[in-house]
């Protein structure tokens, strides 16, 4: 369905010297399991993306009937414009700067979020803080999709990940000389931090990087 | 030309006679290269000293390129945010073509681009979306073949059709292959 998207985002790519594509395993199980649940319910899956706006996430989520919404809150809380020498956020975003900075509640729970290259570049209690503003926003059995650094180092800007197939991700952008210590945070501490959303799947996308998938368990979790 | 309501500031700036930012363009002033290929006419363009407050309707292609707080209702008709543009309100058109900012929702009956250097604040609605690499857009997205005015002011609404887009790369991507 996908073939031609793919095989001309190939072709451009393949001019592009930083162009690297990782089959995702996670995206493919929450794909598969979206449409399970798809089929069980009337409403449409509401995905919110906290990343910035990619048309290819727009082209999937019409293809698969989404409801999409788009967050950006890198930029929107211009945490890219912070020293490129410093890691960029240290724990100043509250719950209130987190409901300011998502897209406004139209009454339905959502489903899905996206944090591509999202929390490797927020404080620990900002995430914490983000899902506790999340859990508010989220139907219990959401699904959050997150990509994070698990090698030595890490860019110190965020790179801008893609779909390339609705279960591929790339990214084309060359990764800047500036680094940083990586991972940014372990395992556990995150899962700390994102209380409700527990993990389920880790997957290895590859030797330096890594997709989570959590599932919000609910308030009471 | 421009329907204005009672609070409107526009001042000697809406008179397009009076004014020559409002006066009509030559194919020279248009900041849309596409704007060329699409329309026979020559649009309205709101030069970027202008600042009006209220409602603007018509029945011609307009690029903004000023300043514009209220409503933009231009059916059947192409809107053209240009780069210096600032649009603080809700835009209606057959298409609607953003590179500088809107914060306001934005319904189109045929397509919506957010240029790379676009930034959109508010959700948007048409049938067919272009989302540059690099734009700023924060909202929610509906891809529906009937945008119709009804859905004006309805905020998001339920993707119902498939699109046929383009990328930053200029591109058409068509999926349904």
């Amino acid at each position: 369905m996908f073939t031609k998207t793919a095989r001309t985002r190939v072709k451009f790519a393949s001019s592009n010297n930083h162009f690297h594509e990782y089959p995702s395993n996670g995206l493919a199980d929450l794909l598969k399991r979206v449409s399970i649940r798809g089929s069980q319910r009337h409403r449409k899956f509401r995905v919110l993306d906290l990343g910035p706006a990619r048309q290819s996430v727009l082209e999937l989520s019409a293809l698969k009937s989404f409801r999409l919404q788009v967050a950006d809150v890198v930029s929107d809380l211009d945490i890219v414009e912070a020293d490129p020498r410093s890691i960029y956020s240290i724990g100043e975003f509250s719950e209130t700067d987190w409901d300011n900075c998502l897209p406004a509640e139209d009454g339905s729970p959502i489903d899905a979020v996206l944090s591509w290259d999202i929390f490797n570049y927020l404080g620990i209690e900002d995430i914490g803080s983000l899902s506790r503003c999340l859990s508010r926003r989220c139907n219990p059995g959401a699904f959050l999709h997150s990509i994070v650094y698990t090698g030595e180092t890490m860019p110190l800007n965020p790179l801008q990940f893609d779909l390339l197939l609705p279960a591929t991700l790339y990214r084309s952008q060359k990764i800047s000389d500036y680094t940083t210590p990586s991972p940014r945070y372990g395992h556990a501490l995150t899962q700390k931090s994102l209380g409700s959303f527990v993990a389920e799947h880790l997957f290895q996308l590859d030797a330096d990087l890594q997709e989570e998938v959590y599932i919000y368990r609910g308030s009471q979790a | 030309m421009w329907k204005r309501n009672e609070t409107a500031t526009a001042s000697a700036a809406t008179n397009g006679a009076a004014n020559p930012s409002l006066a009509k363009a030559t194919p020279g002033d248009f900041r849309s290269r596409a704007l060329v290929n699409r329309s026979s006419t020559t649009p309205a363009v709101l030069g970027n000293t202008v600042t009006i407050k209220g409602e603007i309707t018509g029945s011609e292609d307009l690029v903004i390129n000023g300043h514009v707080e209220g409503s933009v209702s231009l059916g059947g008709y192409i809107v053209t945010i240009g780069s210096e543009g600032r649009v603080i309100a809700d835009l209606y058109a057959s298409e609607v073509e953003v590179e500088g900012s809107v914060d306001g929702d934005i319904v189109a009956e045929d397509k919506i681009t957010i240029r790379a250097e676009g930034i959109v604040s508010g959700n948007i609605k048409a049938p067919r979306i272009v989302l540059e690499e690099g734009c700023q857009f924060k909202g929610s997205v509906a891809m529906d073949s009937d945008s119709s005015r009804d859905s004006y002011s309805s905020g998001i609404v339920d993707i119902e059709t498939e699109p046929v887009s383009q990328t930053a790369a200029s591109y058409i991507v068509n999926k349904d292959d």
